[in-house]
Parts: structure tokens; C-alpha cells; sequence
């Protein structure tokens, strides 16, 4: 059942937002682009901190607003559990203090007792923001805005500041804490690892507009467009110039596909989907440049003639060529997808390789 | 020391803290507004609550002497409701201090409001605080130390005035006679001992105050790092 419901259309100088959402409860759906893109005055016009030009809002039966007829709901009467970038903690309150803020007095005691068990703070109920670690700060915001019992959670970045090593903790735990939410949650980031581990469906957005929507999963195997293909980390993007029965070609080389199409257009391919060939077998050529050790993987970076640089996530079980030696490459044909040319007029200027 | 010197000094005290209470009564919502506000009106009442920095005291006093007088537009009003005229009373002293001292309320505050995460303020909001409950719980506690140094040197800046006090003011003991123009009054009657008593507490005064809104602002930014 879809509980948030938003139509937003937001004029700002040159910005043009223009964003329809369905955020259903009991899973949390994201709000993925490059910063600037807009995620986050989507998220400041459902929290009721910026009026959109117009538009419509609903969360369950409640109408937020609703331009036609002149409806603003104030932030205060929305209920809104809002984890901001960075957090926002009251300094001069401690752990304690800040997770009660929102809650009535009569609730505050048995509300409080419970966010701070919940979310292992009971050890420093009593201490500053300023004393706390970076998960410490994340879980105080989010005790927070979970205390008032939220109609809607807004999560703005919330890993941005917490240290690497901890953020995929943090993750499994932010999961398990909203599994059985009996309300809608939208995450707004940047971060593909963190939509892809916590999101179960995404709104791909690019310069005020939504792009692509759709189960996470889905969106990020069957992008629509080269641009949410881009967004969503297939940063292999080749343009391709002519595509004959069973070939494409472009200035970098050339390459086997599934399909025969004469239109030109791009030919995208997810770094872990490309390999190394064996000698004898694949078209594309290139030279390898450059080995970058990500930790369970690495990710080879080669050229092409034409200086197109390709990127490969492999295991480390793979064998790998010397630097500089030339190499060629293969991707099995269920894994390349097409975009003609037509579809990207409005972003053809926009490209990575 | 004489009874007059002394009459001086709470007039002084007085002065500088009734001045102080006014400031605050106007230069708060005033400073909030300038701290929010990008309008070219802002930057014109930037300039105009600035001016005092500039100008000389002289013609401050002048003009507020005009205004406040039996014949000025608020002199003769006053005179009309309380029966006697506003210049050369105390309440008289009172307005223009008020109008001295207000870039030294001002400023301060301003820098506080505009150093604040705004998004704190937001975050109170969407938990419910109303925007008057939002200023005392989470505005007036972040800027406190603007608050601090507004309140310290709106009332040191009122101890230490003297043009416009002799010209809207003049020199009544017991009304209207501050510690500045008492030195100057001591000095013109060469009763050296009685000046050098007040201008060296005026000396240690100053410092002191002064020490003290450097040491806050420096503590404020090790807080900040």
C-alpha cells in the first residue's frame, strides 16, 4: 500500500524540480543522483521546511498539502522523523536530553529508556554530542527523530559521517531497527553501495527529475537511459558509432553484441560483467594501465587506443596480465546493454568515457 | 570620596543597565532579521544601525538634543504626557544611549544568529517546538557567548560614553551626571586626586571587560574547532 504519496513541482532561480514519488511502508526506498540533483529539497518539502510552487502531499490519509486548495501543514504538525546530514545534535543537550526533545513529558521517561536500549546508548545517556564517536552521533540522531514515533523517516546521507570501517555495521543494524516499520522511509544518497544494501526499491533523479524508478535491483541491472546507467555505477559507457549484424564498433575498437542495430548510440557494460579474454577469443583491445586493490575485489583500469579508459571488478582467484600489457577484452552478451542515440538527446553532451 | 562622586556612579550603573535591558528588547529580533535576511533593505539597516561607529558623538547629540527637546517632535510629545521636557533627564540619557550603544548589541548578536546551524533550528521544528520554544531551546544556548558579548559591551560601551551625554544630558548631579563628565568636571576644577581615582577604575574597568569578551570569543572558537 502506498502511504506517502507526493507530487512536488519547486521553482528556484534556475532549479526546476519536478518529482512524483510512491513511498510505500515497511521497506526503505531511496533517493539516488549526483548531489544537486534535487534529493534533498524533495526530503525539505516532505519534512514541511520549504514550500514547493506547487504540488500535492499525502502521508496515510493526511493531506501535508495540497496547492489547489491553499494546504500547508507546518513541520511541527507533520511528524516527521528527520535524521539530517551531519545530524543537527543540540550541543548543549546530552544523548539523553536530545532523544527526549520531541517526545510529551508524560512519554519522555519510558520513551527515552527505550530508544537508548535499543540503540546501545544507555553507556552514554549522559554524555555531549561532543563526546560521542561518529556511530554514537548517527544512532543519537536517529533515536531521535524515532522517538516521536515518525509518520514518515527522512534520512539525509546518514553514513556521510561516520568512519568507513563502520558504516557497513551500521547499515545491517539500520535495517534490522526499520524491517517492520509500519511506516514509509526514504533515504536520499549518493552512495550505490548503500541504496543497493538497504534500499528495496529507488528513484534515480538527475537535475530535478525522476528518471527511473523501480525495484533496486531491477533499476541497477535494466537501466532505461545511458544516464541512469551512469547513476548507477556502470561506468563502462562506450559510444558506438556502427552496429552491424553481431558487432559494435566505435573509436575504441570493437566489441561482440547479442542484437544487429544501424542506429548509433551507446553500449554500457557493468565493471563486473567485463573480463579479460583468454588470447585467442574477444575483439575489444586494450592496454592495461592500472590495478586498484578495493579490498575483496580489484578494479583493473585499461585503455583503449582511442584513450577510452574501461574499468573491471575481478576476484583476486583471477590471474592478471603485467601493466602495460595489451589485452583483450570480453563481456558474454546478456551482461552489454544498448542505448540508441534518439533516447539521449537532452543528456548526449554528459558523457564519462 | 564626595557624595556627588558617587551619585555618579550609580547614575552611570544605572544608565548602562537600563540601556542594556533596552538593546536587548530591540536588538534581538533586530539582529535575528539582519541575520536572515539577504534584501537590500539589510544592507541599509546594516549602514544605519552602524552609523554611531562613525559618527562623532557631537553629532549625535545634536540632533538627538533637536528631537528630544521642548520643541522636537518626541520632546514635545513627552512634555505633553509627563508634563516636563525630555532633554536633560535622565530618560533623555536613556533614549540616546540606547541609540549609541546599539551597534555594540547588535553586531554581536548578529554574528551569533548567523554562525548558527540552521538546520538545528529545522531539526527542533520537525520535533514538534514551536518557533518561540525553538529561539530559547536551541538558539539562545548555541549563541549564548553572542549573548555574553552583547550584553558586556552594549553596558561597557554606555559606562564609557561622553559627547553625547554632556549634550543631551548636561550635567546634573544625581540625574543626569556620569562618571565620564564628572572626571572631566574634577579636571576643570583641578581636583586632580578625585580624577585619577575615577579614570584609573575607569582603566580597570575597560580591561577587564575587555579581557573578558576576548577570552569568550577565544574559547567560543577552540569549542567550534
Amino acid at each position: 500500500m502506498t502511504q506517502l504519496h507526493a507530487a512536488i513541482l519547486l521553482r528556484q532561480g534556475q532549479f526546476e524540480l519536478d518529482v512524483n514519488l510512491d513511498v510505500p511502508s515497511g521497506a526503505i526506498t531511496a533517493l539516488l543522483g549526483p548531489s544537486g540533483s534535487g534529493k534533498t529539497t524533495v526530503l525539505r518539502v516532505l519534512a514541511g521546511l520549504q514550500r514547493p510552487s506547487n504540488g500535492y502531499l499525502r502521508c496515510a490519509d493526511d493531506i501535508w498539502y495540497d496547492a489547489k486548495r491553499g494546504l500547508w501543514k507546518v513541520p511541527q504538525r507533520r511528524q516527521v522523523g528527520v535524521v539530517f546530514q551531519d545530524y543537527a545534535l543540540f550541543d548543549h543537550y546530552t544523548v539523553a536530553q536530545n532523544i527526549g526533545y520531541g517526545v510529551p513529558a508524560a512519554q519522555r521517561q519510558t520513551q527515552v529508556h527505550h530508544w537508548l536500549n535499543r540503540l546501545h546508548l544507555t553507556g552514554v545517556a549522559g554524555h555531549y554530542p561532543a563526546q560521542l564517536s561518529g556511530g554514537q552521533r548517527q544512532r543519537t540522531a536517529l533515536g531521535r527523530a524515532l522517538a516521536i514515533e515518525p509518520r514518515l523517516l527522512l534520512l539525509d546521507e546518514p553514513f556521510s559521517a561516520v568512519d568507513f570501517a563502520f558504516r557497513h555495521r551500521l547499515r545491517v543494524e539500520l535495517r534490522e531497527l526499520v524491517e517492520r516499520a509500519q511506516y514509509p522511509i526514504l533515504l536520499v544518497s549518493h552512495d550505490l553501495d548503500e541504496v543497493r544494501q538497504l534500499a528495496a526499491q529507488v528513484y534515480v533523479m538527475d537535475e530535478g527529475q525522476v528518471l527511473q524508478s523501480g525495484p533496486t535491483e531491477e533499476v541497477f541491472a535494466q537501466p532505461l537511459t545511458r544516464r541512469v546507467a551512469e547513476i548507477v555505477g556502470w561506468k563502462n559507457l562506450l559510444p558506438v558509432r556502427l552496429l552491424r549484424a553481431g558487432i559494435a564498433q566505435g573509436a575504441w575498437g570493437a566489441i561482440e553484441v547479442p542484437a544487429a542495430d544501424d542506429r548509433g548510440g551507446w553500449l554500457g557494460v557493468r565493471p563486473e560483467h567485463l573480463s579479460i579474454a583468454p588470447q585467442s577469443a574477444g575483439l575489444l583491445r586494450a592496454t592495461l594501465r592500472h590495478i586498484s586493490d578495493l579490498g575483496a575485489v580489484r578494479e583493473l583500469t585499461c585503455v583503449t587506443d582511442d584513450g577510452t579508459h574501461l574499468y573491471i571488478l575481478q576476484t583476486w582467484r583471477n590471474v592478471v596480465p603485467h601493466l602495460g600489457e595489451q589485452v583483450k577484452l570480453h563481456a558474454a552478451p546478456q551482461h552489454l546493454r544498448y542505448w540508441p542515440e534518439d533516447e539521449q538527446m537532452m543528456i548526449a553532451e554528459t558523457h564519462t568515457v | 570620596m564626595e557624595a556627588t562622586v558617587w551619585a555618579a556612579v550609580i547614575t552611570t550603573l544605572e544608565l548602562a543597565g537600563a540601556t542594556t535591558a533596552i538593546l536587548f528588547v530591540i536588538g534581538v529580533p533586530l539582529a535575528w532579521w539582519l541575520a536572515r535576511r539577504g534584501s537590500r533593505l539589510k544592507i541599509v539597516l546594516e549602514a544605519v544601525v552602524a552609523l554611531p561607529l562613525v559618527l562623532p558623538p557631537t553629532v549625535l547629540g545634536f540632533y538627538l538634543l533637536i528631537l528630544l527637546g521642548p520643541r522636537g517632535p518626541l520632546g514635545a510629545e513627552w512634555q505633553l504626557w509627563f508634563g516636563h521636557p525630555l532633554a536633560f533627564t535622565f530618560g533623555g540619557l536613556v533614549i540616546a544611549s540606547c541609540l549609541y550603544s546599539l551597534p555594540f548589541v547588535v553586531q554581536p548578536l548578529q554574528v551569533a544568529f548567523e554562525g548558527l546551524d540552521r538546520r538545528k533550528l529545522e531539526a527542533a521544528w520537525t520535533l514538534g517546538a514551536s518557533s518561540w520554544r525553538a529561539f530559547w531551546d536551541i538558539v539562545v544556548p548555541e549563541t549564548r557567548r553572542g549573548f555574553l558579548i552583547a550584553a558586556v559591551l552594549g553596558f561597557a560601551h554606555t559606562v564609557g560614553e561622553f559627547g553625547v551625554v554632556l549634550m543631551v544630558g548636561g550635567n546634573i548631579a544625581g540625574e543626569t551626571q556620569v562618571i565620564s563628565i564628572t572626571i572631566y568636571e574634577q579636571v576643570e576644577t583641578l581636583n586632580y586626586q578625585a580624577a585619577h581615582t575615577l579614570s584609573a577604575a575607569m582603566i580597570v574597568f575597560s580591561f577587564v571587560v575587555l579581557v573578558a569578551v576576548y577570552s569568550w570569543n577565544r574559547s567560543r572558537a577552540g569549542w567550534r574547532r
